[in-house]
């Protein structure tokens, strides 16, 4: 029992993550109708630039995630606009192409300027230990569920009370449509870029004291992304959320119950099944595509 | 014209390929060696590089070997198996180099010794540590380091000698990376501990070389209350095991591997994390053996920094051909004789001193030698076998 509920825990925190990184992902793919791949490159870049600010300028963990999530947040207004809009409305190949390409550029890039060596974060709260009972865990991971929890309720409310949230559902549900009543869409993809890319970079802020921060970090964490939001339902902001947890708590159960071996099958297997039985996702409708 | 022009270009390939290469006993000893210069391995490659040159410098300084200078030829394998056979198939029929001494990576040396077997050449490999290179029977390779078995055999036998309680049971647990190489460790040492009296084997946990997070194994691990924990793996994801053991409680003697006897160690894993860990290593510069104080010191002052084991080993496999060239005389006028009596030699070195300890090649060109065991105290290893070293 013990070890269930330890590894319930292991799973709702790297859930977290998941789910910060599938919430980027599914936005700009239910705004700009854009499968970015190199999502897991801005959680990596944000990796480095919170790397950065603590282990260089010795600046507060929080500040430096609040920092991080700016910086990113203006690199994705860029990558929009120097990336993206010139592949909206093009065939999905060249989109695909197009997001692959900017992956491969990126890591590439962090890898001549930031070298291939994996780096160390230390922050004093992967030292500060949390016992609950039986359960040890670093006041870091209890950070990681926190932080994700705030931001998640925080984009819950934009989302749902502001104006602007109001706009990118209406961009969201169809783009016309939003730009005849008067919706500035060039600027909501900026928004939602912003917002993406921010979440993606809290995330990789977040986890970089638990693990190393190194250029390949964004691939395997991209791939999960993407169960996640096909799990999720593609463009589905709550199904994001959901599926984050689902995932990350199915992968620690199965490695203390079955076996590690098949750790890294299970969510493919549920990516497989979801595909084949209900592939709209758990929380997506069915939407005809359009002619 | 332009026909013309091909038809001249063509004829000059074709002579160049029949041109017969210079015969290498012109006042020139050419030695190859081939490792990963750039690519994922370059860091490594460099220090082989550094290594394979100041030997070279220095046996050269001393009037090289029989009267000829030696000539050092280095290729680049970037650490892919097809690169290494290019590199090793240009050193033996173009340069027509007398030895080639090589590769980093295991699955380089394995493809290139069919290359230098084929072509009869004696090719050294000090650095490579898969069982299967010397375990083909193959004449012409001759390898200066412990394989993996051998090291995960005598880390096994030094703990249950003497860190096991007296009386009691003593409980390990292994976590491996799922490849050939963590594989190999896991399967060792858990037929070794478990033939031990009082020594039982009560957990098994795998991750895949690339992982970050490893919680839920050490979780489960945690539940059987080991006593030791083995780490089967390569630095980087070593110290995130040993980080996220100390994360969730898990105290247990850490034990690993050769890879992570380095001082990046340290600053991966976080000195706190590691104190008292116990490892294999195949080289430290605190060894007391003089011929490694020699080399460190030497090393020091050319390069301004501490060689590794890969350097100590690259080292010592050129002074092993040194003392081997020295041996066969200058009676050969042709290469290929003088390639298959330097083979002989090699075969039959005894107890020859080298920075790594003394070598003696076996029936199968593999040495038998002994690695370190080393504690981690405040960031540094000290050695504690053998006693004395």
């Amino acid at each position: 029992m013990n070890t269930f509920i330890s590894q319930l825990i292991n799973g709702v925190v790297l859930g977290s993550i998941y789910a910060l990184l599938s919430l980027g992902l599914t936005m700009i793919f239910g705004i700009l109708d854009i499968v970015n791949f190199a999502q897991g490159e801005l959680y990596m870049l944000g990796a480095y630039v919170g790397f950065f600010l603590i282990a260089v300028l010795h600046i507060n963990f929080l500040l430096a995630l609040v920092i991080s999530m700016i910086v990113m947040g203006v690199f994705g207004i860029l990558v929009e606009r120097f990336s993206f809009r010139p592949l909206m409305g093009k065939p999905h190949t060249s989109m695909i192409l197009g997001t692959v390409g900017l992956s491969i550029f990126l890591m590439n890039g962090a890898i001549l300027i930031f070298g291939a060596e994996p780096r160390r974060v230390g922050t004093p709260y992967s030292d500060i230990f949390v016992n609950l009972g039986p359960f040890s865990l670093s006041m870091q991971r209890v950070l990681v569920f926190a932080v994700t929890a705030a931001l998640i309720i925080l984009l819950t409310l934009f989302i749902q009370k502001t104006k602007m949230g109001k706009a990118m559902r209406a961009c969201a549900q169809d783009l016309t449509a939003a730009r005849i009543v008067g919706i500035d869409t060039n600027r909501i993809a900026m928004l939602t870029c912003f917002i993406g890319s921010a979440l993606a970079a809290a995330g990789g802020v977040l986890i970089a004291p638990l693990f190393l921060v190194s250029p390949v970090m964004g691939l395997k964490a991209c791939l999960k992304a993407f169960v996640v939001v096909i799990l999720g339902g593609l463009g589905n902001v709550p199904g994001a959320i959901v599926g984050g947890f689902i995932i990350g708590i199915a992968e620690n159960l199965t490695a203390g119950f079955i076996s590690s071996e098949v750790k890294d099958l299970i969510p493919f297997s549920i990516l497989i099944l979801i595909l084949l039985v209900k592939p709209e996702g758990l929380f997506g409708k069915y939407i005809p595509e359009k002619v | 014209m332009k026909r013309g022009i091909i038809f001249l270009l063509s004829i000059a390939f074709v002579l160049s390929l029949l041109s017969f290469p210079a015969f290498a006993g012109k006042g020139v000893i050419k030695i190859g060696m081939i490792g990963p210069m750039s690519g994922p391995c370059a860091f490594q490659g460099s220090s082989m590089k550094k290594a394979a040159e100041m030997a070279v410098d220095e046996i050269n300084k001393k009037g090289g070997i029989l009267g000829k200078k030696i000539k050092l030829i280095i290729e680049d394998d970037e650490s892919t198996p097809v690169k290494a056979v290019n590199a090793a198939q240009k050193l033996v029929t173009k340069d027509q180099v007398l030895a080639v001494v090589g590769h980093y990576n295991s699955s380089c040396t394995l493809a290139s010794m069919e290359v230098t077997q084929r072509n009869k050449v004696p090719h050294l490999c000090p650095i490579s540590v898969a069982a299967a290179i010397t375990g083909q029977g193959y004449k012409y390779i001759f390898r200066n380091c412990a394989t993996n078995p051998m090291q995960v055999g005598q880390l096994a036998d030094y703990v249950t000698q003497n860190m096991g309680k007296k009386g009691k049971e003593n409980r390990v647990a292994i976590i491996y990376e799922q490849t050939d190489y963590g594989k190999g460790i896991m399967e060792v040492f858990k037929k070794k501990v478990s033939a031990v009296p009082g020594w039982k084997v009560v957990a098994i946990e795998v991750y895949k070389p690339g992982d970050t997070d490893m919680i839920a194994q050490l979780t489960k691990i945690k539940a059987t209350k080991p006593d030791f924990m083995l780490v089967g793996g390569n630095m980087t994801e070593v110290a995130q095991i040993v980080r996220q053991a100390k994360e969730i409680g898990l105290k247990t003697q850490l034990l690993a591997l050769g890879g992570v006897s380095t001082d990046k160690f340290v600053k991966l894993a976080g000195k706190e994390n590691i104190e008292g860990m116990v490892n294999t290593s195949y080289f430290e510069t605190t060894s007391k053996n003089p011929l490694a104080q020699k080399f460190v010191k030497n090393y020091r002052a050319r390069y301004h920094s501490d060689p590794d084991m890969f350097a100590a080993a690259i080292y010592e496999a050129f002074y092993i051909l040194d003392y081997a060239i020295k041996k066969t005389g200058v009676k050969y006028k042709s290469i290929k004789k003088w390639r298959k009596a330097l083979r002989d030699v090699l075969a039959n070195i005894k107890d020859l001193p080298g920075v790594q300890g003394p070598t003696t090649f076996g029936p199968n060109g593999q040495a038998d030698k002994k690695v370190y065991i080393v504690r981690w105290e405040n960031g540094k290893r000290v050695i504690i076998y053998p006693k004395g070293s």
